[in-house]
């Protein structure tokens, strides 16, 4: 289930694009939430995180506009995904701005949405709160996924490094890679498998990391770490 | 002791002809199970050139034939190692063939070196430090030509520019192996250390020009005639960015001319009336303002060519992430992806032309994605998307150009379908 906000001031549009849902929905296996707001006002007098997971936004509405309602929506919200509707291309290329996934021409086909959709939803359908079972030394801790940073191992010893601390662990890689059995996770060489969401950037063959660490990844494997990070970036999914 | 000597032999000169074999073929595809199949192969190979050696050595006849047969146990483990590559890769016979003669030339080049070190006269080794010489022989020889030469090789060129090389070393290799057998042995460093080193250095030599005569052509000109390739188309390209970005100036600027004129215009006579002609010019206002000069170049003047052939481009590119790229750089990238796009989408029913590109950052990484719908869905390999087109000659260079700028900037392009949508991926390090 993704929870929808659609914001457009004509009515006829609101039905237009619950139509394009409710089809993709029977075709996909997918199940919407869909409210309605007819003014960007009302739709920031509502808003609360965590209420949406996907916002539609008409560009061209009176009083406030779509551009004006995303700058102030990003001050309360910078990660609900958003995706503008639009009548004219160039006003919308400039989405990204305000941190915008995609945006829709009007009058809308289904064929566009279908094209653009299938990497917006799976960004909605992430989940960041996916738990995970770690034995440590200290007794057994749960996790989320998204917090464990990288793991490491010297040969001897495993370290979880998560935004929590350091947790050394038991187990080998081998069993700690298929545990984390997930897009999210990749492994750079023999002693490190790293979160790609901490991934801040890559020089030379250096993993970058948020928080400073670097991890050294090997000529062999970066070709694999591009695709792992487009396949997590860009939801791909497996070949 | 001796029987020792002879399983020694037989193992370090096979194990050095199968070591040579898994390097030089690094790069192949391996078949399931690789591992177990070198050792298999290595098994097998060790154990009947073992058993020919023996055989051979048990056999009552004068020196020549003896030599003969001893230097044909060579051959058959050749013949074998040919079919180790087949049995352990996914290679052509002609792949197997280069990668063998290749490895002969170094095993052979590295067994000599070790032959005049033995003979020199303050030499004085040992059984064991023999073995250790022999090994570091091998070492110092097949690691910096694994590191220097194989890894800058496309085993994938081999078959199809190299046959006649692959014939001549093949040639060299086998005269290089007969005469230094019997050469050696009729010379022995008994009778004369200077005849001998002759010798070695004499197969030295035809080894060393082996090996020049096979990979010369797949280092350098392939090299070259790749670079000059791309230079030219470009250098093409350049030009054509140059005329097209002339042209789409004058367009703006009359774009603007004439709205400016409408305006006045429309002060004066009703709205209504001049409403036609306005929209009649909206359809020019593709202009695409999104931070790198030469993307909005491209995609103004591929919008235009979409706006005739009826396709929807819709763009959402942040243009300033893409300006380490050089101007080139970018106008070749764009302008092949969007025209594979627009040739997929041009024969799809009007709603299915639609064509949607992205440029963002991301985890440090700048992520270039086009989406759009494809009808025949092509044939991939090795990754690549092979061209739908009649005229293979100039077989998908538009991708193989994406590619080659993505490694340039130390990237990675990916080409996927999933249902009937065709996804261009590129992914680029922010820095280099």
């Amino acid at each position: 289930m993704i929870r929808v906000a659609i914001v457009d001031n004509e009515k006829k549009e609101i039905e237009n694009l619950r139509a394009l849902f409710q089809r993709y929905s029977r075709e996909n296996e997918i199940s919407f939430d869909i409210v309605s707001f007819e003014s960007g006002i009302t739709f920031l007098e509502e808003y609360r995180m965590e209420r949406f997971e996907l916002v539609f936004m008409d560009v061209d509405m009176p009083d406030m506009d779509g551009f004006e309602t995303s700058r102030k929506l990003r001050k309360v919200d910078s990660s609900v995904a958003l995706v503008f509707v639009t009548n004219v291309s160039r006003m919308a290329i400039r989405g990204y701005e305000v941190g915008a996934m995609d945006y829709l021409l009007k009058p809308m086909s289904y064929e566009a949405f279908r094209l653009k959709m299938p990497r917006i939803f799976a960004q909605c359908q992430r989940n960041e709160k996916e738990k995970i079972i770690v034995k440590t030394k200290t007794g057994q801790h749960v996790f989320d996924a998204g917090s464990i940073i990288y793991v490491a191992s010297d040969g001897h010893r495993i370290v979880y490094h998560t935004e929590m601390g350091d947790f050394p662990a038991y187990g080998t890689m081998k069993e700690i890679e298929q545990q984390l059995y997930s897009e999210r996770f990749f492994r750079c060489n023999s002693g490190y498998i790293v979160n790609l969401s901490f991934v801040t950037g890559c020089s030379g063959n250096m993993l970058e990391l948020r928080g400073g660490s670097q991890i050294e990844i090997s000529r062999a494997r970066r070709k694999e770490f591009l695709e792992a990070l487009q396949r997590y970036c860009l939801f791909l999914g497996g070949r | 002791m001796e029987i020792f000597t002879q399983i020694w032999g037989s193992v370090s000169y096979v194990g050095a002809v199968v070591l040579a074999n898994v390097l030089v073929g690094f790069d192949f595809t391996r078949k399931k199970g690789y591992c177990f199949r070198v050792l298999a192969s290595f098994a097998v190979i060790c154990t009947l050139s073992f058993g020919i050696e023996q055989w051979v050595g048990g056999l009552e006849m004068s020196m020549y034939p003896r030599i003969a047969l001893r230097t044909t146990n060579c051959l058959m483990v050749f013949m074998l190692s040919i079919g180790m590559m087949r049995f352990c890769c996914e290679c052509s016979a002609w792949q197997a063939l280069f990668c063998v003669t290749t490895s002969y030339c170094l095993e052979h080049i590295s067994q000599r070196v070790y032959s005049i070190i033995q003979i020199l006269p303050s030499y004085h080794g040992s059984p064991l430090l023999n073995v250790f010489l022999l090994i570091f022989a091998r070492a110092a020889l097949y690691v910096p030509f694994y590191f220097l030469v194989i890894r800058k090789l496309d085993l994938n060129q081999v078959e199809t520019d190299n046959k006649i090389q692959i014939v001549a070393t093949l040639i060299i290799v086998i005269f290089a192996i007969y005469v230094s057998a019997f050469a050696s042995t009729l010379a022995t460093p008994l009778h004369s250390r200077v005849l001998s080193l002759l010798i070695y250095l004499y197969s030295i030599v035809l080894c060393v020009l082996g090996l020049f005569v096979e990979l010369y052509q797949l280092l350098f000109k392939r090299v070259t005639t790749e670079r000059d390739l791309l230079q030219k188309l470009l250098y093409q390209e350049a030009e054509q960015y140059h005329r097209e970005k002339d042209a789409i100036d004058v367009i703006n600027v009359k774009y603007h001319d004439l709205k400016h004129q409408l305006h006045i215009l429309e002060s004066q006579y009703g709205r209504e009336q001049l409403k036609n002609m306005r929209e009649a010019i909206d359809g020019y206002d593709t202009l695409m303002r999104t931070g790198n000069i030469a993307l909005d170049t491209v995609l103004s003047m591929k919008s235009y060519n979409c706006l005739n052939k009826q396709i929807q481009l819709t763009c959402m590119a942040d243009g300033k992430q893409l300006n380490r790229l050089s101007e080139a750089d970018i106008y070749s990238l764009f302008g092949n992806m969007l025209d594979n796009a627009i040739e997929a989408v041009e024969t799809l029913p009007v709603e299915k032309r639609i064509i949607s590109l992205h440029v963002f950052e991301q985890n440090g990484f700048v992520f270039i994605r086009c989406e759009n719908y494809c009808g025949k869905a092509p044939q991939f390999q090795n990754g690549m998307p092979m061209t739908t087109k009649e005229n293979k000659d100039y077989h998908g260079y538009g991708s193989h150009s994406l590619c080659l700028v993505a490694e340039k900037y130390k990237g990675l392009c990916t080409f996927n379908l999933k249902d009937d949508v065709f996804y261009t991926d590129i992914v680029l390090p922010s820095e280099a």
